[in-house]
């Protein structure tokens, strides 16, 4: 391996560190125009009456927009929403009317002439009394929205995903258990927090084309949602994305984009561009859902799980168009990363007068397995077990069956739990300090054919232009491709670039998000390149004849023979001949990956023998002291282990796998959206919603394990997410030993609340 | 943000003059107005800035020491004569904020802001700091103990602008501790600062408190009580703290929680106090 | 009203007519056109605005272009001379301190103004300067090897 597994230094690195890198905002469009939006300042009420004289009058003002417009429902999974609010609004912020002028100062202004009537409705801010008889209803007419068949909507109540999960007998197994415990879990919404709040910037020609520019993670997954919304065909929108400043699942979807495109629709020829403060970026797009999760468990005197009832409920907001599939993947990954033979679960996605949750790193693992790993280190505790023993025993291995009963192989995760429990220390005294430890399991949840694509142009002098439109959002995506890119064509990575998405130039990649890219681009890419290789090596047959050939070192060589050769540049165009002629041509490799043979979940049971693309397994330990009086929490270390197949990058992957750790320190110990009585978002700024800072932060030891994914690029399978995961339970379990409680509300930090 | 004029005195004179114009506001390192002016919870029509008025600054070696308003937090952090003289203002404006924070907020406008939770002033508090107010009619000085009347508010009238801060010469041991929710950058949910001398063979404490009231709280009755009881009325004391106080639940936390750690602190820190003063609690 | 200033931007002088409530952050970034500088929150406190002024790190969201007048300003456009990287640029790209990137300029303009002031300090104190610098990408790991490498080299 000349380029895989080694620390090259990202592609983009040199953009950043000089501050050249253009964002979205960084970027200047000539004659611009600023965009404002009006948020309703009531939770759930009926729109009597929007007037926007004043703000269509007021100088500077181009246009003003609201929902009447559009009123065509559109949405990921689940077309539950429309870009600004109709008839209903259904959260405290959601998008009542947009302005469009010269400064963003007077379309601010502007906005505040709107005057909005509303009926009041009674509003519902938790899932359990979401779930009551006499509950208000947020979508009267849930029934008649459109949805993916994968997906159980309940009209007539505020359940928009009923997911079921059935295996074995539940009930015989809690009769054949000698311990049972039950138990409730919270978790609170928060907030991904990119440094780089949303920004979009918008443009509609005189030809009915809108082009879109925006920082985002599914550049094709926003055109989509445009076009539903838009009622325009595909190929008149177009989506670019640069760099994203940060997206952690929240730029993921479309959100901003259904605001930015109608103003711009209403000035053609004109530039819009809309930039979220840091205040209407905690509710102008997702944010992560609050869960109530309900657990009972048994397990036998040997230690072993017999059987689980899991309920979860999920506090989903006003729109779940998204976050219903949160709902599906936490409830087919209810067993976590353990092997229990009698399993019943109900999901519930519930609507309730919150902002609209939807995808943030983890996609629902961290909320559930906030519940899940606490049980188990009750149960450990309750059968006076090690808690390492304890996961050790129950813990998924090779040829162990999943919640939907699936048998998997090439599970590394009993290396990991015994990588972090030996570099921890476990069952190693510290004065004042105690360990805890939690593990983990994820699979990307997206659709069954969600697909990538990957191009590669060569260019005259050997190098190649490599085009995907998977998002660079900080993960690396770039670096990581560029490599498998130049590992497949034996080029030296600076012969690699990397062009960021366009969604009328760049191929079709469904989304950057559910820690897929590395594994499904990267597979596209692998494809591309030989593909690329036998274009290579067509050219080059005519100038050295039929034979089997190979790439090596910017060499074109007949296997067996290197004197048999000839630059790789040489033939890149096409192969010339001696007497002048031309054949071939440019080489101009594709590659597309769809994973095969992955079965929708039965309706009924949940149970399918492949659901997913791959697993990904890993385990986390942590160490903790508190102050006995004033609750002070520290955390000392942390320490990290998950199977990622195959190290790509260790650098690259180690950051993301640190900075996850850190996410999740922040959800553990500070992060919650802490909501008013009339459903207003009390601490949406960084005075008041605390992410950690470099003072925050413990000691980290990250472990990689690598038990190939075989259908993965190079063995590599996803980890983005996962770092997130295990976090705040590790830290919790050790925190219980320090003070003889568990905690089973999130954040840990919580100055005497409740 | 609403609009506003600036204008930049040189001399405090015209800052005078500019400050009690209508809606003028004086602007110092303006790293809480210009924060409130963005919420619009302030509107000035115009913003005197004071940074460029020589007198305003610095840190004297005279004896009562005088520190200008518009000193910056780091200039107090790292000042040896206030490391010397007076460690617990250090430690107190050291802990505001970030580094670029306190490269521009003062001393005056940490004061001024009159946050229940600004971490400088129960410092001052105890060291029985004066404000140096200059005002049309010439200087006044009152207590920094009784220049609070509210959260945000002051004895301050429009017009008045603050010179600095009177500090007469302290000998004795000191104790800073704040409970926040995260390790920097964080406001206080409950600080305290405990400040213990020997005057006639007698150990006495001066103690102060912040985000536990509607303003900083310089906690008399706590220490009449200390002055009466000794090391022995330890409970007694903290019982007269916690009367003295009158804390409310808000984001950061709830006022049981503020009454308990508020308890922990004060206990800590007298004992801090006492011990490096060779007595005991 | 407007005022018309001048002030040293990166070694060069430069003025500029701006209202009263223009910020610093503003004028460097839509008249300067100097977007390697970020506006993260507005209130500094999140640190992606971070600039050298006068030799100290500010936060140029809560300062008034104005107020900036008669001032030098050193930018993350500045930090590399005569085409050459500044050590912490080097650092930053080779040990994986950069990830999306948004919070660099602001960080390698904190870590500047400490190795300016403390050319080999010690972790406690890198992590005190960029304390009021957010990341949500790294978890500060390698941003704190990065510095100590610039620094602890004694090259910056």
């Amino acid at each position: 391996m000349r380029v895989i597994g080694r620390p090259v230094v990202r592609l983009d690195a040199l953009d950043k560190v000089t501050g050249a890198a253009k964002y979205v905002g960084d970027m200047k469009f000539p004659g611009v125009l600023h965009a404002a939006i009006l948020r309703s300042n009531c939770s759930h009420g009926r729109i009597k009456r929007i007037d926007i004289k004043d703000a269509l009058a007021f100088p500077g003002v181009h246009a003003v927009v609201t929902g009447e417009k559009y009123p065509k429902p559109t949405g990921l999974y689940l077309k539950d929403r429309t870009l600004f609010a109709v008839d209903k609004v259904r959260y405290y912020g959601e998008p009542v009317a947009g302005v469009v002028a010269e400064t963003p100062e007077l379309a601010r202004e502007a906005a505040r002439l709107i005057r909005v009537e509303y009926e009041k409705l009674p509003p519902v801010y938790d899932p359990l009394s979401a779930l009551a008889d006499d509950a208000p209803l947020l979508h009267e007419n849930l029934g008649d929205y459109e949805w993916a068949p994968v997906f159980f909507p309940k009209p007539g109540t505020n359940i928009s995903n009923h997911f079921k999960l059935r295996k074995g007998d539940v009930e015989q197994g809690f009769a054949e258990s000698d311990l049972i415990h039950e138990e409730t879990y919270y978790v609170p919404h928060i907030y991904h927090s990119p440094l780089e709040t949303h920004v979009a910037v918008g443009y509609a020609d005189g030809g009915g084309r809108l082009t879109v520019w925006s920082s985002c993670q599914s550049p094709f997954a926003v055109r989509k949602f445009l076009s539903t919304a838009l009622d325009m065909p595909l190929s008149k929108i177009r989506v670019i994305t640069g760099y994203v400043g940060g997206g952690f699942g929240g730029k993921a979807g479309a959100t901003i984009e259904g605001l930015v495109a109608p103003l711009a629709l209403a000035v053609p020829g004109r530039h819009v561009k809309l930039v979220y403060t840091r205040e209407e970026d905690f509710v102008g797009a997702y944010v992560r859902q609050g869960l109530v999760a309900r657990l009972k468990t048994g397990v036998g005197k040997d230690g072993r799980l017999r059987a689980q009832k899991c309920e979860l409920f999920w506090d989903a907001g006003a729109y779940t168009e998204y976050g219903a599939n949160i709902v599906r993947a936490a409830g087919y990954t209810s067993a976590g990363p353990y092997d229990i033979p009698n399993l019943w679960t109900d999901s519930y996605c519930v609507y309730t007068n919150h902002p609209s949750g939807g995808p943030m790193r983890g996609f629902g693992m961290p909320e559930l397995h906030w519940a899940l790993e606490l049980q188990m280190d009750t149960l450990a505790d309750k059968l006076g077990m090690d808690p390492v023993e304890f996961r050790l025993l129950n813990c998924l291995k090779d040829g162990g069956v999943t919640a939907t009963g699936e048998v998997v192989h090439g599970v590394g995760l009993t290396e990991c739990i015994k990588t972090v429990a030996e570099r921890i220390g476990w069952g190693k005294k510290k004065e004042g300090v105690e360990k805890g430890i939690a593990i983990m399991c994820k699979a990307p949840a997206m659709p069954t054919n969600a697909s990538s694509s990957a191009c590669l142009k060569f260019n005259e002098d050997g190098s190649v232009t490599l085009m995907t439109s998977a998002a660079e959002i900080g993960q690396g995506a770039m670096t990581a491709l560029a490599q498998i890119a130049a590992e497949e064509l034996s080029l030296p990575i600076e012969a690699v670039s990397v062009s960021c998405p366009d969604t009328a130039i760049t191929p079709y990649e469904w989304q950057t998000v559910a820690s897929r890219i590395t594994f499904s681009a990267g597979n596209a890419v692998v494809l591309a390149a030989q593909d690329a290789k036998r274009q290579i090596f067509q050219n080059a047959s005519y100038i050295l004849g039929d034979h089997e050939m190979e790439l090596v070192d910017g060499q074109v060589r007949v296997k067996g023979r290197p004197e048999l050769s000839v630059p790789l540049e040489s033939v890149v165009m096409g192969a010339f001949l001696p007497d002048g002629s031309a054949k071939g041509g440019p080489v101009f490799g594709r590659g597309t990956f769809t994973p095969e043979g992955l079965i929708n979940l039965d309706p009924e049971t949940g149970q399918s023998p492949r659901p997913v693309a791959f697993w990904t397994f890993g385990a986390q330990g942590a160490e903790v002291s508190a102050d006995p009086e004033t609750g002070k929490i520290t955390v000392h270390r942390l320490v990290a282990a998950f199977d990622v197949g195959r190290v790509i990058n260790p650098v690259t992957l180690e950051g993301q796998v640190e900075g996850g750790l850190v996410q999740g320190l922040g959800s553990a110990l500070f992060e919650e959206m802490v909501f008013g009585e009339d459903g207003q978002v009390l601490n949406n700024n960084y005075v008041d919603y605390k992410i950690p800072t470099s003072m925050d932060v413990p000691a980290i030891e990250t472990y990689f394990v690598e038990v190939a994914q075989q259908d993965g690029p190079w063995g590599a399978r996803g980890v983005g997410e996962l770092p997130m995961v295990p976090t705040a339970p590790a830290i919790a379990c050790a925190l219980k030993r320090v003070t003889g409680t568990l905690q089973r509300k999130l954040p840990l930090v919580r100055h005497g609340r409740d | 943000m609403v609009s506003f004029d600036y204008e930049r005195p040189v001399t405090l004179k015209e800052a005078m003059l500019a400050a009690s114009r209508e809606g003028a506001h004086p602007l110092a390192g303006g790293t809480d107005l210009l924060v409130k002016v963005r919420r619009e919870t302030v509107s000035p029509k115009l913003l005197v800035d004071l940074k460029h008025i020589p007198e305003l600054h610095g840190i004297t070696q005279d004896e009562p020491t005088f520190i200008g308003a518009t000193t910056t937090l780091n200039q107090i952090a790292d000042s040896p004569t206030v490391l010397e003289r007076f460690p617990v203002l250090a430690k107190a404006a050291h802990s505001v904020g970030s580094r670029q924070v306190r490269n521009r907020a003062t001393i005056g406008g940490n004061v001024a802001n009159a946050s229940p939770a600004a971490d400088t002033v129960p410092a001052l508090m105890v060291l029985d700091a004066q404000v140096v107010l200059a005002g049309p009619g010439g200087d006044t000085t009152v207590p920094v103990c009784s220049f609070f009347t509210g959260p945000g508010k002051t004895v301050m009238r429009h017009g008045e602008i603050i010179r600095g801060f009177l500090i007469p010469e302290v000998k004795g041991t000191f104790s800073f501790d704040k409970v926040s929710r995260r390790n920097a950058v964080d406001l206080a949910t409950a600080s305290v600062v405990v400040f213990g001398f020997v005057e006639g063979g007698d150990v006495h404490l001066r103690m102060a408190a912040g985000a536990v009231a509607p303003t900083p709280l310089r906690l008399f009755d706590a220490e009449r009580v200390f002055d009466e009881g000794g090391p022995d009325a330890l409970v007694e004391v903290l019982d007269a703290a916690d009367a003295a106080i009158s804390p409310i639940d808000d984001i950061r936390g709830t006022a049981a929680f503020r009454r308990k750690v508020v308890r922990v602190l004060l206990r800590r820190g007298i004992q801090t106090v006492l011990s490096s003063l060779g007595g005991d609690a | 009203m407007e005022h018309v200033i001048h002030l040293t931007v990166n070694g060069t002088q430069v003025s500029g007519r701006v209202r009263s409530d223009r910020r610093l952050v503003d004028f460097l970034r839509e008249d300067l056109e100097l977007t390697g500088t970020k506006e993260g929150c507005g209130e500094g406190e999140c640190g992606a605005c971070t600039i050298i002024m006068n030799g100290m790190a500010v936060n140029s969201c809560l300062v008034l272009a104005v107020e900036a007048d008669g001032s030098e300003i050193l930018t993350v456009e500045g930090l590399a001379r005569g085409g050459e990287l500044d050590p912490l640029q080097e650092e930053f790209a080779e040990r994986g301190a950069v990830q999306c990137g948004y919070c660099t300029p602001g960080m390698l303009m904190s870590a500047k103004a400490l190795l300016s002031k403390h050319p080999s300090p010690t972790e406690e104190q890198v992590r005190e300067a960029i304390a009021g610098n957010l990341c949500r990408c790294t978890g500060y790991k390698k941003i704190v090897e990065a510095i100590l490498a610039a620094g602890g080299s004694g090259r910056a």
